[in-house]
């Protein structure tokens, strides 16, 4: 049995280094996921949660962010900078039945410079808890901005072109 | 010495764990193994969400798809196919329409392939469409596929449909 208890000790040891210290994909990929976490909100939030979820969303940009989308159904719209940015957020939490956002299939590409990276994710939008909105292919460019990877453009990307 | 008579199994034994529990235990795990694989691997169970493919589909039905129809074999006019977005999470479900190398066209909500129009009994009502609006017709690429869904009543300014290479069409969809 002690070759067992070795194999597991083994084991937990190799999780818990994997689960301390994630290399940079996976800071990148946390980082989008709570990102995802910060823009979702629930209609019972009150006013104070949803000031903070706007401070917790913006956290994730660079000060000269932008955002290109360009989806079927919504007018193509580019937003830069940070105080757009957060004037859309803001906008967003008034939303009565609040907003869901879930971030799935992240494939994250270091480089070309060191502090430099992107992430091609699928993310859907849910609004009231029930029907999907929307999902949309969104390609993220990060920088590594005081030791915390944050996002400098987010575009949209259309699945099918046309 | 004589040998002990086996004792007898009792009855609840063999119905909840059969006469052997291990042989049982390893079918049972293999079978969950197949069964998880093929759902993850081979026949990938899928649900319709949004209004792109009525009336053929309805929103919240249940399909498969079929992960291994294209594997020595080509995707052919008319099937229906999910294409992947940047994983196997979201998949777009539409029908292929002009296959690569073609030249297309949609003209007042009809599909126009190589010039000649293309006889689609599975779209019952259009609306009269004009694409591509940025030139005379397009022409696929030697890896490109034209997918549209058959709900040709939306406005084609809401209905997610165009161009894309045949290594995102993730499988065929199972009836």
């Amino acid at each position: 049995m002690k070759w067992l208890f070795r194999v597991v000790l083994l084991v937990t040891f190799g999780w818990a280094a994997w689960a301390m210290w994630p290399n940079e994909s996976r800071r990148i990929r946390r980082g989008i996921e709570q990102l995802s976490a910060a823009i979702s909100f629930s209609p019972r939030d009150g006013n104070i949660a949803r000031l903070a979820s706007i401070e917790a969303t913006m956290s994730h940009f660079t000060k000269d962010a932008e955002i290109q989308v360009d989806t079927a159904g919504f007018a193509a719209r580019t937003l830069s900078g940070e105080e757009e940015i957060r004037e859309i957020v803001a906008l967003s939490r008034r939303a009565d039945d609040g907003i869901q956002v879930e971030v799935f299939d992240i494939v994250v590409t270091l480089g070309p410079g060191p502090d430099e990276a992107s992430a091609a994710l699928t993310a859907t939008a849910r609004s009231g808890g029930t029907e999907l909105v929307a999902a949309q292919e969104f390609v993220f460019r990060m920088r590594k901005v005081d030791r915390r990877w944050r996002i400098q453009r987010i575009q949209a990307v259309r699945t099918l072109q046309k | 010495m004589s040998d002990a008579e086996p004792r007898p199994v009792p009855w609840w034994q063999v119905i909840l764990l059969g006469r052997n529990p291990k042989v049982t235990a390893i079918r049972l795990l293999i079978t969950v193994a197949l069964v998880v694989f093929g759902w993850k691997f081979l026949f990938v169970p899928i649900r319709v969400t949004g209004p792109s493919m009525l009336p053929n589909f309805q929103n919240g039905q249940r399909r498969y798809l079929n992960r291994l129809a294209y594997v020595g074999a080509e995707p052919q006019r008319g099937d229906v196919v999910a294409i992947k977005t940047s994983g196997m999470h979201n998949l777009f479900m539409k029908r292929i329409i002009a296959l690569p190398g073609e030249r297309v066209r949609i003209v007042q909500g009809m599909v126009l392939v190589n010039g000649e129009p293309l006889d689609e009994p599975y779209v019952p009502k259009r609306q009269p469409w004009n694409w591509p609006t940025d030139r005379a017709e397009w022409r696929l690429g030697a890896d490109e596929y034209l997918f549209i869904g058959d709900n040709r009543t939306m406005p084609m300014k809401d209905h997610e449909f165009g161009v894309q290479r045949r290594d995102r069409i993730a499988g065929k969809v199972r009836l």
